[in-house]
């Protein structure tokens, strides 16, 4: 008995050590981005500056509420320095919760104001665009969004679950711009016509991709990473007529953690994650991320974000709608 | 140290990691007004209905099939049945999610729904039934089946012998199983079915509301506390029969199958090709090329080495304290001891976010983040999910080691800690060694817990599949899986080898 316990303790001392030597040198990030994408990048910074990242990343069925969660509930005591959202508006969140702290990068100047926080607690760069993705082989293909509602497509599309990720975010956008009312009948009327909901952006493009749906609406690099694996499906962008919508523009976001225990190299790769090197890399990468930075060229098969009719929107007050409708939306998705 | 002070204190140790943490969230977080809302809601109570029907017919197809399965297995001549009865487990060794992923892209779009959550818990957790029924079917007094044998066939010794006296342990099984599928949501998350946990998993992931996940939750505990009264009264006088004598696949008392050993042969063939080969070629054929496996290996071999590791230590924590905790409970060396039964339980079927939770905000300062820092956080959120399993092992296992045995140790002046290593320990072994193996495969493929609890660059190989799934190719997620299955399969042959000298 004596010696099963000696075995236990030592091992429980071995294991509570093994990650404990305090390393100075080193900044701990949590991540939304996918990790097939951000974790090059993040490798490329540690080779580049020698400072030691760990990372945490989040899974693709809780897309940007798993990390986001344990953000929140390590709160009083902080233990990511940096945080890479997927999206600006569980990034607005966090702010609203006292988990952001303020940094404005020397390398921020010339983003967009419309994709940075006015007041410093995050700043965007390397967006994706909401766009269709479409199978190739139907003939009379989606223009708006609300053909989502059109009974040409009845039985046809296909949306990710809007209580996760980006299609949250771009029902709250709607809702700020058409109102809640036409927001709830767009949903409903979605739902008449047989619209499918995926677990994800990925499971969407998938499902149209293997033809088993003709469209649906996703982020750009969902779309852009079946073209190039030779799936037979095509972008279409919504909403581009004059006075339509726009799409809707989602871009990454890095914010600086409140408290962070290694503030210093935070800054540091909060300054390389908004560099112009970064933003090309995530362009020519798979993910094929557009460049806020305008002197970036965008990925090849897209288009730039000068080049198409966006959304605009205040990020803020889309955080602030997406509180609102999430009753709604989790009666509409079925709980 | 006295028996008592000793056992005080280890139970004190489990109680203060296991459930010290949840108590102070019950305490902040508890609102009867959350509690009116959901017995008010028409639908969450329509969704408690439909997961309590989804995990009665999961229950109900996995003890139909498994219980002959594993008769089949221990109780006949049928040949290759080491073979078979290690094909039928491997689903155990995978995520539910993977699974139900392998599926899905094998059947397509009528898999979603309520057929296809049955269909690949019933896949997950049918091994968990065939094994039980296997080894209790080993406990079987087999002069009780000679004498009825004398005047009856198999079929009705079968019947009314043999079954009757597996019964009340299959009852146990039954549960967990149950308690098994009621609280999964990943597979119902995927498949697109609503049920009662995952309502619980979508208040806390995508709504921040912990208050209202947590009341969910403790509904959840409601109803564990009423299952496991029913259980205490049912089992209180029946006998568990000695399960894990002699794990080994002799048996003199086996039924001759005659000409029907080649058609039995055939169809469990069949049946487990269905039931788990394709899945798992699914998985190999989506994996592509070697090179695939030499690139998943070389981008998880940290993970990979990180979830033995974790693995390991955790399952023999793991029996460490469900021994204690099961002994404790049997030996009744406190008054409310079964009080320790229903809070293993609890943990075992609340959900794991909740848990996790729980965890972090309790271990999470200054004080603790020795603990919350290192993988000591992983193993402490895996003693309190699954000590359950370890100490219901372990106390089926205890009923059968005769009293005799050790008051005749006292009587002949050996002390408690002397008769627990030296006679109750030794007869235990089998139990250790499969409350062991079982923990060790719930730990290796664990994610619900491990994603909440792991620090930032020190991820399993189940958190690594998870991640990666988002764009990356699918030929690497499949042979990620692939190594996994590998990695215990591996395990399952050691076993084997070891049990086979130790004879």
């Amino acid at each position: 008995m004596l010696k099963l316990l000696i075995f236990i303790t030592v091992s429980l001392v071995f294991l509570g050590c093994s990650k404990q030597a305090k390393d100075e040198n080193s900044v701990v990030i949590y991540v939304s981005e996918d990790q097939v994408f951000s974790e090059p990048i993040l490798k490329d910074f540690e080779k580049q500056t020698g400072i030691h990242v760990k990372a945490l990343y989040d899974t693709e069925e809780s897309k940007s509420t798993g990390v986001v969660n344990r953000l929140i509930a390590e709160k009083n005591t902080p233990q990511a320095d940096v945080y890479w959202a997927n999206e600006p508006i569980r990034a607005q969140l966090l702010k609203q919760k006292g988990i952001s702290a303020k940094y404005i990068s020397k390398n921020s100047k010339t983003i967009p104001e419309t994709f940075k926080d006015s007041e410093g607690y995050w700043c965007g760069f390397s967006a994706r665009a909401r766009v269709f993705v479409v199978n190739k082989k139907l003939e009379s293909k989606p223009k708006s969004i609300l053909d989502y509602t059109n009974e040409t497509f009845k039985n046809q599309g296909v949306i990710a679950n809007p209580l996760f990720g980006t299609t949250t975010a771009q029902v709250a956008a709607l809702s700020l711009l058409w109102g809640e009312e036409k927001t709830k009948d767009f949903l409903k009327a979605l739902k008449d016509n047989g619209v499918k909901i995926s677990t994800s952006n990925g499971e969407s493009a998938d499902f149209v991709a293997k033809g088993r749906y003709s469209f649906s609406l996703v982020d750009s690099d969902d779309a852009i990473s079946r073209i190039r694996s030779g799936k037979d499906i095509e972008i279409v962008y919504p909403d581009q007529e004059e006075g339509a919508l726009g799409c809707f523009i989602v871009p990454n976001v890095v914010m600086l953690i409140q408290g962070a225990k290694h503030s210093k190299n935070a800054k540091i790769l909060i300054d390389y994650l908004l560099s112009d090197e970064v933003e090309a890399k995530l362009a020519l990468a798979d993910c094929a991320q557009i460049p806020l930075h305008p002197n970036i060229k965008a990925p090849k098969e897209l288009k730039s974000i000068q080049e198409m009719r966006t959304m605009q929107v205040d990020y803020k007050k889309v955080a602030e709608k997406m509180i609102e409708i999430q009753p709604f939306l989790k009666e509409w998705a079925g709980f | 140290m006295s028996k008592k002070s000793f056992f005080a204190f280890i139970i004190a140790l489990y109680l203060s990691i296991a459930i010290v943490p949840i108590s102070i969230m019950v305490f902040e977080s508890f609102s009867l007004e959350l509690f009116k809302e959901i017995f008010s809601s028409t639908k969450k109570l329509s969704l408690f209905q439909e997961s309590l029907f989804l995990a009665s017919v999961v229950t109900s197809l996995c003890l139909v099939f498994g219980v002959p399965l594993g008769l089949v297995f221990e109780k006949t001549n049928l040949p290759f049945k080491k073979t078979l009865l290690s094909i039928f487990t491997l689903p155990l060794l995978l995520p539910p999610y993977i699974i139900a992923l392998a599926w899905s892209n094998f059947f397509g779009e009528w898999f979603f729904g309520f057929w296809g959550v049955v269909f690949v818990e019933f896949s997950i957790y049918l091994p968990i039934s065939i094994l039980a029924s296997f080894i209790l079917l080993k406990g079987v007094n087999s002069r009780l089946e000679d004498s009825a044998r004398l005047f009856f066939g198999w079929g009705r010794v079968v019947r009314f012998v043999t079954i009757p006296l597996i019964a009340p342990s299959l009852f146990l099984i039954a549960m967990i199983i149950f308690l098994l599928s009621f609280a999964n949501y990943s597979v119902a998350n995927f498949l697109r079915f609503n049920t009662f946990v995952l309502d619980s998993f979508v208040e806390f992931s995508a709504f921040y509301n912990y208050d209202k996940s947590f009341a969910i939750s403790l509904v959840l505990v409601l109803f564990i506390v009423i299952l496991l009264w029913f259980e205490r009264s049912y089992m209180a006088t029946r006998d568990y029969i000695s399960p894990f004598k002699n794990f080994t696949f002799e048996n003199t008392n086996l039924i001759d199958l005659k000409n029907y050993k080649i058609i039995v042969f055939v169809l469990l063939m069949l049946f487990s090709f269905i039931l788990v080969i394709v899945p798992i070629l699914l998985l190999i054929y989506e994996s592509g090329s070697l090179q695939n496996y030499i690139d998943a290996f070389m981008i998880a071999k940290m993970s990979i080495l990180r979830s033995l590791i974790y693995a390991f230590f955790g399952a023999t924590l793991i029996s460490f304290f469900g021994f204690f905790i099961a002994y404790t409970i049997q030996k009744r060396v406190f008054k409310s001891a079964y009080l320790l039964d229903i809070v293993s339980i609890t943990l075992f079927a609340i959900p794991s976010t909740i848990l996790g939770i729980a965890l972090v905000q309790f271990f999470n300062h200054e004080w603790s983040s020795f603990i919350y820092t290192s993988p000591l956080i992983i193993i402490i959120g895996y003693i309190a999910k699954y000590s359950a399993i370890s100490s219901r092992i372990f106390i089926a296992n205890l009923k059968q080691i005769p009293a005799s045995m050790q008051e005749s140790a006292k009587v002949l002046g050996a002390s408690w800690s002397d008769t627990i290593i030296y006679i109750t320990a030794p007869l235990l072994k089998g139990g250790f060694l499969f409350s062991w193996f079982i923990s060790f495969i719930f730990l290796l493929r664990d994610t619900d817990i491990t994603m909440l609890l792991y620090s930032a660059g020190y991820d399993t190989l189940a958190i690594k599949i998870f991640t990666l799934m988002a764009n990356s190719p699918s030929e690497l997620i499949s042979a990620l899986c692939v190594i996994m299955l590998a990695i215990v399969l591996l395990l399952i042959a050691l076993l084997y080898v070891f049990n086979g000298e130790k004879r």
